[in-house]
């Protein structure tokens, strides 16, 4: 009998052993990889992000709790690439041009793979031209940069104008986040949506994934 | 030409009533406006206090400490070569802070760590400087950096991990770090010129502490106790700075005796309820917004915030003008100037409403 309860607590704790022998036994007993992801690893995520959200939990704490998520997907990946399963929806981030700063970026990258999103990461000091060819090749739902100084940040709006000269700005919604920006610079610079942290960066997400 | 005046600042960071003028708070000027300032390039350090003092500060900042060390300029930072400056196409240097692995991750890699003498460090600036400081000008040491430092040194994401991993670790090397920067504190104030500690480490960021208050009161606020105590003990007065949201651990950081917090950065922190809830307690400088008014706004949007925050929050001392953490590369010129200019124009108490 799986026990999700367990699972939960076991990654909110970051506990990695735990959550390899609740994942391992779940799929053991016959449960369906989806499920146990669904059930699982996401909704405890959904936990940490709430946690973090309220300053019960600091990025120590998530990141312990994302680690030991990411040792629980593992297990699950084989099944669910067998079953053709498909993630909640897919995400390029990266850090922008001139910009070294990416915590933040990689808070953001790990909170979505526990809401269910495939991420791709770009890193840091990311060219606009790379997250083009990034939504060309890969047709992300979304692009999420983010960028440390003012002055960085505006190299945001270049991404903005290099995929609105692609022609394929249409075809992705592009969030912004990181210490300088705002909302009214996202708006600005014609970006979709602005997130504080990486809790409201996947909580947007999903609000903007279409349905 | 207003005559700066140290007495200015250390009547600010006392609060024992209002000094003549609302005093200029900023420690970190980038050399391209230092220059543009002075009219030269700052090389010197007859430079430096020529700089400070022509545009009207009463302090002239002299780093030194762990943070300058090879162990972590050369061993723990990335540099990237970009535009980041406003009115060139040319190109400059920034360094870049480890956040994933750092330099060390086990206490093997720290024990074989070849960590620099405190006592070794150059401390000859603070000596030389005594010299060359107008009368009553005095010498802001800048030290700080324990939580910093740690961060550096492990990575972020590797003082995360090892917070859990391995706590025997984080506790060695805050213990190492903090001594050493302790040390350093006690040479700095061995200088006459020196009036007051900075310690600027950014414990934040924009939404919250990067990690628990537990962790700050076990391995970084102790340390800074020890400093102020000592601080104080020679007559001198210390200014806490970091970044992002700190509202958790405000009453923590006046526990630690701290005289001034620095930069209060909007959208972070309010100023006006900081000044509302603490300000009997310890004095505030900066808030100038450097996500928007000083680095995207025009020189008059810079005046006005200055004359809002001067009137709303000098009236009795314990406030100085200060951008909302430094005065980097691309601040253009003129919104530097607009900040030190409507400072002497609308700091002049008593305040006119």
């Amino acid at each position: 009998m799986a026990d999700y309860e367990a699972l939960k607590t076991a990654v909110i704790s970051g506990k990695v052993a735990q959550v390899k022998e609740l994942t391992q036994q779940a799929l053991d007993d016959g449960r369906n990889p989806q499920e146990v992801l669904d059930q699982g690893l996401i909704p405890a995520m959904d936990i940490v992000g709430a946690k973090f959200s309220c300053h019960e939990f600091y990025i120590p704490e998530m990141l312990i709790a994302a680690r030991a998520m990411q040792a629980g997907i593992a297990l699950l990946k084989p099944g669910l690439a067998a079953q053709g399963g498909k993630p909640r929806g897919k995400v390029v981030i990266g850090t922008v041009k001139g910009d070294l700063h990416d915590i933040g970026k990689n808070l953001v990258g790990l909170m979505l793979q526990g809401g269910g999103f495939e991420v791709l990461d770009l890193g840091a000091d990311v060219k606009p031209e790379r997250f083009v060819d990034a939504v060309k090749t890969n047709q992300p739902h979304f692009i999420m940069m983010s960028a440390l100084l003012t002055t960085t940040m505006l190299a945001m709006k270049d991404t903005v104008e290099a995929l609105k000269a692609a022609g394929i700005r249409n075809q992705v919604k592009v969030a912004v986040g990181g210490a300088p920006v705002t909302q009214r610079f996202c708006d600005e610079i014609g970006a979709d949506f602005y997130a504080s942290n990486a809790t409201g960066a996947v909580t947007k997400a999903k609000e903007f994934l279409p349905v | 030409m207003i005559e700066p005046n140290f007495e200015r600042f250390r009547t600010m960071l006392l609060r024992t009533g209002e000094p003549d003028r609302v005093p200029l708070g900023d420690i970190s000027v980038h050399p391209m406006l230092k220059a543009s300032v002075l009219g030269r390039p700052v090389r010197t350090l007859e430079d430096e206090v020529a700089f400070w003092s022509a545009a009207g500060f009463d302090h002239v900042p002299i780093e030194q400490g762990l943070q300058l060390t090879d162990v972590i300029r050369r061993q723990s930072m990335h540099e990237v070569e970009a535009r980041y400056a406003v009115g060139t196409d040319d190109t400059q240097v920034r360094s870049w802070a480890t956040e994933g692995k750092g330099l060390i991750t086990t206490m093997a890699e720290f024990e074989s760590v070849h960590w620099p003498d405190p006592d070794a460090l150059d401390y000859s600036a603070f000596s030389r400087i005594g010299t060359l400081l107008p009368p009553k000008v005095k010498v802001i040491a800048v030290l700080g950096k324990v939580f910093t430092c740690v961060s550096w040194l492990m990575g972020l994401e590797g003082l995360s991990y090892a917070l859990a991993d391995d706590p025997d670790l984080v506790a060695a090397i805050f213990e190492r770090v903090g001594r050493f920067q302790h040390r350093v504190a006690e040479n700095m104030l061995c200088f006459d010129s020196v009036g007051a500690l900075w310690h600027a480490d950014d414990i934040a960021f924009k939404t919250q502490l990067l990690v628990s208050p537990r962790v700050l009161r076990t391995h970084v606020f102790p340390w800074y106790t020890k400093m102020n105590r000592l601080t104080h003990t020679k007559g001198r007065l210390a200014v806490y700075h970091s970044d992002g949201a700190l509202q958790e651990v405000v009453g923590d950081i006046i526990a630690c005796g701290f005289d001034g917090l620095n930069p209060i950065e909007p959208p972070a922190m309010d100023i006006n309820e900081v000044k509302r809830q603490y300000g009997s307690k310890i004095s505030i400088i900066g808030n100038i917004d450097l996500g928007y008014t000083l680095t995207r706004g025009t020189p008059d949007e810079v005046r006005a915030e200055v004359r809002q925050r001067i009137r709303a929050l000098a009236p009795g001392g314990g406030y100085a003008v200060a951008s909302s953490n430094s005065v980097p590369e691309y601040v253009p010129l003129a919104n530097f100037n607009a900040m030190r200019e409507a400072t002497f124009e609308y700091g002049r108490y008593p305040i006119a409403p």
